[in-house]
């Protein structure tokens, strides 16, 4: 058998033969017995390692990696200079100010006039979002994996408005069960996840193969401010992990 | 898992997000500790070299292109670090060959019968490219182009380097009796 032939036999053990090859292979697998036995064998190669045992993931590998790898440490805002751990900085920047503002006051001092009239003004006051509200940053994040599914959940946003993303991928059929019952949250919108009570509080996502979606919060009530949502990971409905992601975002630690 | 997903937590983690971390290294770690303990056929040093790829890879975070895709890239880093191991162990193997020591240390702790050994013997015989591809397309299940994109060769290139290795692997359990004639 020819170098062609064999190379055609092995692009169909890989699933990578066009519709014409196909036709070809066919064509040769029925003529030549010798391709019919390469065929066999190659099939038995790939089952044998197929069939190869997985070695086991070592149980503590995971934690060495994370205490391995440096991350950079997060920037600090203005405002975390501004806390009483950064007592000098507080004191300084105190100082300068005062000088600064005695200073103008001694030499530009010829009184305060308005440049123009402002009785027909009305102002209002707007209420500011919380911190990291919008920006799109992640509040809270869990992961799961074991060797046949991986997955797992990011909160983002904030304020009135949150989003839970999942991203996940299962050999078996698996779901994860989202509970927002006391987190004063409900679902908004959220592709083809529909919440199984009437309050839109319980979301079931069943998944297998590759999932990726999102699903849109909101408060229940205008005043509700957010608690946490709770999650399970199922197999059917075996419970394999449960836990709470927070609306809150951690402070910042210097 | 998307590319956008990847992107996102790279961000996360470039901002020092430790859970960013910990979920980008959940959704490879297993991957790459697979490619690895095939590659070495040793469950000590596919640990060893699994949480070395994870450091390097994050120490270069910056040499990163963010065109690629990045399980492509940590396969990569991967794939090196496993073959520069190989070549470590032939080197202190030749080393304590002169040295008149025997070497104690236990190749293929994974294996419980005959048939793994008889494999990873096989795999054993093929060069440092031939048992990468097949690692890649027979345990991992990536296509010719996505080993194409681990290795930044050309497709056709994957299935010369698969061809190859598979007949020298057949060639091999054959004249071992594990496949039939």
């Amino acid at each position: 058998m020819d170098e062609r032939s064999q190379a055609l036999i092995q692009a169909e053990l890989d699933g990578e033969l066009g519709s014409e090859q196909q036709q070809q292979l066919e064509a040769l697998l029925e003529h030549s017995g010798e391709a019919r036995i390469y065929q066999r064998q190659l099939r038995q190669l790939h089952e044998l390692l197929q069939q190869d045992a997985e070695p086991e993931f070592p149980d503590d590998l995971h934690a060495s990696i994370l205490a391995s790898v440096h991350l950079p440490k997060p920037k600090r805002g203005l405002a975390s200079y501004l806390s009483p751990v950064n007592m000098h900085f507080r004191y300084g920047f105190a100082a300068l100010a005062t000088f600064g503002l005695a200073l103008g006051v001694y030499k530009y001092n010829t009184g305060f006039e308005l440049q123009q009239d402002t009785s027909g003004l009305v102002g209002t006051m707007m209420p500011m979002s919380e911190p990291g509200a919008g920006t799109g940053r992640a509040i809270d994040r869990i992961s799961m994996s074991r060797d046949d599914f991986s997955a797992e959940l990011t909160l983002r946003g904030g304020g009135d408005s949150y989003q839970l993303q999942l991203s996940a991928q299962a050999r078996k059929p698996m779901n994860v069960l989202i509970d927002l019952g006391s987190s004063g949250l409900r679902l908004d919108s959220g592709g083809d996840s529909v919440a199984d009570d009437a309050r839109n509080t319980r979301v079931r996502i069943e998944f297998q193969g590759q999932k990726e979606l999102t699903l849109n919060l909101v408060p229940e009530t205008e005043t509700a401010s957010a608690g946490d949502i709770g999650y399970s990971w199922r197999l059917g409905d075996k419970v394999l992990e449960s836990g709470y992601l927070r609306t809150q975002a951690e402070p910042e630690h210097n | 898992m998307s590319k956008d997903q990847d992107a996102a937590l790279l961000e996360d983690c470039k901002r020092g997000d430790r859970k960013a971390l910990d979920s980008l290294v959940r959704r490879y770690e297993r991957q790459v500790f697979k490619v690895a303990v095939r590659i070495l056929g040793n469950r000590d040093e596919a640990a060893d070299v699994t949480q070395t790829v994870f450091m390097k890879a994050f120490e270069n975070l910056h040499k990163y292109d963010a065109k690629r895709r990045f399980f492509s890239w940590i396969y990569r880093i991967a794939i090196n670090e496993s073959i520069n191991q190989l070549n470590r162990r032939k080197n202190a193997d030749v080393l304590q060959e002169h040295l008149g020591v025997s070497s104690d240390r236990p190749d293929n702790q994974f294996e419980n019968d005959q048939m793994s050994s008889e494999l990873r013997w096989a795999l054993d015989q093929l060069s440092s490219d031939q048992k990468t591809v097949i690692v890649l397309r027979h345990f991992v299940e990536h296509s010719y182009d996505e080993i194409a994109e681990v290795l930044g060769i050309e497709p056709k290139t994957v299935k010369s380097r698969l061809y190859s290795a598979r007949q020298k692997m057949r060639d091999t359990l054959l004249s071992k009796g594990i496949l039939e004639a």
